[in-house]
């Protein structure tokens, strides 16, 4: 038995080593990467955002495929980053904000509000793209170890997490072996333009399309602002081009609009409404009727970028 | 809890210390730590049922010993077909009512009578399919004068509810309390050979099952569209998720006995080596055929035996409807288990039935001979069609299937994912094939007494980790924890 327990014991501890070694080039690997859902965070704990940064755009995939930074930063003469972060709610725009703001300072926010960013917490999606920083920052992974459910052992053994994620590990070897490109990825300053065909599927479905609307979102949002604010932040609120089908069906519009108006006044933030942008009744200009296309996001972009310009909406 | 997670990692090494330590050689207290230890983990699963197993386990030891205490064979056989019928009838309204109140309501739309009947939301227990089966051969083999009925109420509960098996097998029959009631003493090479059959499982499970189910799933998900030969192709790849699912499971579970100084008996012998059909199921969810062989085949055999082959034919075909209705209640399972039994019928009038097939090798290299190698090929052939019926869910899905290879696309190249994808599977496959072959006169594919060397099978022991923890694909339930 004693044999046996002394052979299990150094087994598991060179299982263990085996495993810290593998998990270190694994999460190294990721962490060069400029695949979408590391690229932002990767920029920001590599110390690759400019730390004359003075303008960041936070919201979800409308964000990070429709504010070009290029565009803005040339017009507006500011260096602006973008936060977006795909397929999530403003929790985890303000998580996303909250970390940068560990490292990198900025004078204004662009909070980008579209259908789904009042929405509740967006569970397990995407939970791989918090791996790499396990081993770096605890507080990132402490404050999305709920929503992500991430178990004890994912939280404290080595490679437990990438557990089923066979993708993730051959993507952080390869990457820490000295490869550069791989699929998904390209973002610069947070933007990638999306360059897909039109496709207008969603607007077929019998389901009648509504603004999330979640009391814990809507405070959370509301105290961000307030903070903000107190802080000396500039807070500008952008609702970014809906194509004009999808708009004329959204069931609770008016609330939506309700809700932003009265949260301007009463906390004194600008709102850009850009819903019914003169391209939202071209196609050519979006892949769906929710997101502009890399044409689109263009058009946008320099369209935020001159109204941000012209009506001096920034602070330098 | 699954063999494959964590947290049966951690529930196990408890346990494991708890058993081998802190009750050394105390007989009486490890079966308690593990009665309790079986029941945590059957009710982790499903803790709902914990009573239903707990009072069906106290009515078969009452009657077990009710048997031995009756006056005459005759009240005994009448207490034994209570304890059948009570067995059966607990298969029957978890597994099969339902289906059967569907059924007839169907029959009475079809007749056009109106009807306003719908099954109920009765929930099946996991393992149900498993634990009746030991209760049953119990009371028989009792009744039968093949054992004595047990008094240790702590042995025979955790006989039944014996965590390694309660979930999906294997069946052993009720010797086992014998073990139960032995002294059991830590033997190393026991240890460490149940940690090699462990690994093993765990590579067929993790690596090649899990890996072939993306595939398998993708494809059934999406019939109408898929290529003759796609179709074929995930046929194929269906077998051995299954084989290695199933596999994989028994050799973890026989594993996690070894280590706790148990003998489970063995569930498979190499069944992708079958030279036909009958070949095929004595290798196949061994514990399975021969319980059915032993309670349902010899008994029909007996009482067909003036029907001569014909007999025979009936008695297997019986047989095997019954292992498919087993296996779920659907047209299907009933379809699968009836054409098993008819493949029999050339074996049988052939002869060929009655012998044991072995598979013949060239003497200066260790592969099969041509002809037997065709053999085993058309038997896998067979066994892929009755697939087809076992994974569709209904007739129609199956018909769906088997129209859909039938046609012109049978020829065109079929879908394979991406390279990154199916490179690997096929690897995978080939190696576990391998495996198998290289060891099939040995207990299991990781029994290494023949390699002398330590640093070899090091080696082969992380190169296996490695390969399961790089192919895991999120987690997919055993395939039998459904039955």
């Amino acid at each position: 038995m004693k044999r046996f327990v002394l052979t299990f014991i150094a087994v598991l501890i060179g299982l263990l080593g085996l495993m810290t070694f593998v998990d270190y080039v694994v999460s190294s690997g990721l962490r060069k990467t400029t695949i979408r859902k590391y690229a932002a965070w990767n920029d920001i704990y590599n110390g690759h955002i400019d730390t004359a940064t003075n303008l960041v755009i936070l919201g979800a995939s409308c964000a990070w495929c429709e504010y070009n930074p290029q565009i803005i930063d040339s017009i507006c003469q500011c260096k602006s980053y973008n936060l977006g972060i795909d397929g999530h709610t403003f929790p985890m725009y303000q998580t996303r904000y909250d970390i940068y703001r560990k490292f990198y300072d900025t004078k204004n926010i662009i909070i980008n509000v579209d259908m789904g960013t009042l929405g509740g917490d967006i569970l397990g999606y995407e939970r791989e793209q918090f791996f790499p920083y396990f081993w770096i920052d605890r507080d990132l992974i402490n404050e999305v170890k709920e929503t992500k459910s991430y178990s004890l052992f994912d939280l404290n053994l080595p490679m437990c997490r990438y557990w089923g994620y066979r993708k993730e590990i051959e993507t952080g070897i390869m990457s820490y072996c000295g490869q550069k490109h791989f699929e998904d990825d390209g973002l610069v300053c947070g933007y990638r333009g999306n360059d897909w065909a039109w496709s207008r599927a969603s607007l077929d479905l019998d389901t009648v399309p509504s603004v999330a609307l979640n009391d814990y979102s809507i405070a959370l949002m509301e105290a961000f602002i307030r903070d903000q604010k107190r802080d000396g932040k500039n807070v500008i609120i952008v609702m970014n081009p809906i194509y004009h089908e999808l708009l004329d069906r959204i069931e609770n519009l008016e609330q939506m609009d309700s809700l932003y108006n009265s949260i301007s006044a009463e906390y004194d933030v600008t709102l850009l409404d850009y819903r019914r942008l003169w391209l939202n009744k071209d196609s050519t200009c979006f892949y769906n009727p929710s997101h502009l296309n890399k044409e689109g996001s263009i058009l946008f972009s320099a369209q935020v970028a001159n109204d941000l310009d012209s009506l001096g909406l920034l602070i330098y | 809890m699954v063999f494959n997670s964590l947290e049966f990692l951690v529930f196990f090494v408890v346990l494991f210390f708890l058993y081998w330590i802190g009750l050394k050689e105390k007989t009486k207290a490890q079966n308690w730590l593990l009665l309790i230890a079986s029941y945590f983990f059957y009710g982790y699963a499903s803790w709902k049922m914990v009573p239903l197993l707990l009072i069906a386990t106290a009515v078969f030891y009452g009657l077990g010993i009710w048997i031995r205490r009756a006056k005459s064979e005759k009240q005994a056989g009448g207490i034994t077909t209570l304890g059948v019928a009570l067995g059966i009838g607990l298969l029957v309204y978890f597994k099969y009512l339902n289906f059967f109140i569907d059924e007839f309501g169907n029959l009475l739309s079809h007749c056009g009578l109106q009807n306003n009947i719908h099954s109920f939301g009765i929930i099946m227990p996991i393992g149900i399919s498993f634990f009746t089966f030991k209760l049953i051969s119990y009371v028989v083999e009792i009744n039968r004068g093949k054992i004595e009925p047990t008094r240790d109420f702590v042995a025979f509960a955790t006989y039944i509810a014996f965590f390694p098996c309660i979930l999906s097998g294997p069946i052993d029959r009720p010797t086992f309390i014998g073990q139960l009631q032995t002294k059991r003493v830590f033997d190393y090479n026991q240890a460490v050979d149940g940690c090699r059959q462990i690994l093993w499982g765990l590579f067929k499970k993790v690596v090649v099952a899990d890996n072939c189910a993306t595939y398998v799933d993708a494809v059934w998900a999406d019939i109408p569209n898929q290529s003759g030969s796609t179709l074929i192709l995930a046929m194929v790849l269906y077998l051995f998720q299954m084989y290695a699912d199933f596999s994989g499971y028994s050799d973890m579970a026989i594993g996690v006995g070894k280590l706790l100084g148990f003998k489970i008996s063995q569930n498979f012998n190499n069944p992708l080596f079958a030279l036909n059909i009958a070949d095929y199921w004595r290798r196949w969810h061994m514990t399975l055929t021969s319980w059915l062989t032993d309670y349902v085949f010899m008994p029909l055999n007996v009482k067909f035996r003036e029907m001569g082959q014909w007999g025979i034919i009936l008695a297997i075909i019986i047989n095997f409807t019954l292992i498919g209705m087993w296996h779920g209640a659907n047209w299907t399972f009933v379809l699968f288990g009836l054409y098993h039994g008819l493949l029999y019928i050339p074996l049988i009038l052939s002869g060929a039935f009655y012998k044991k097939a072995k598979i013949k090798t060239y003497n200066n290299v260790d592969l099969p001979v041509l002809k037997d190698f065709g053999c085993v090929l058309l038997t896998m052939v067979f066994v892929c069609v009755g697939l087809i019926l076992f994974r569709s869910e209904n007739i129609g899905q199956c018909y769906e299937y088997i129209a859909g290879i039938c046609n012109k696309s049978l020829l065109s190249v079929p879908w394979l994912m991406t390279r990154h994808y199916y490179i690997p599977m096929i690897i995978s496959i080939l190696v576990m094939i391998s495996v198998d072959w290289i060891q099939r006169k040995r207990d299991h594919g990781y029994e290494f007494s023949n390699i002398k060397s330590a640093i070899v099978r090091y080696i082969i022991y992380f190169l296996t980790i490695i390969c399961i923890f790089w192919f895991s694909s999120p987690a997919v339930n055993f395939i039998y924890f459904q039955f």
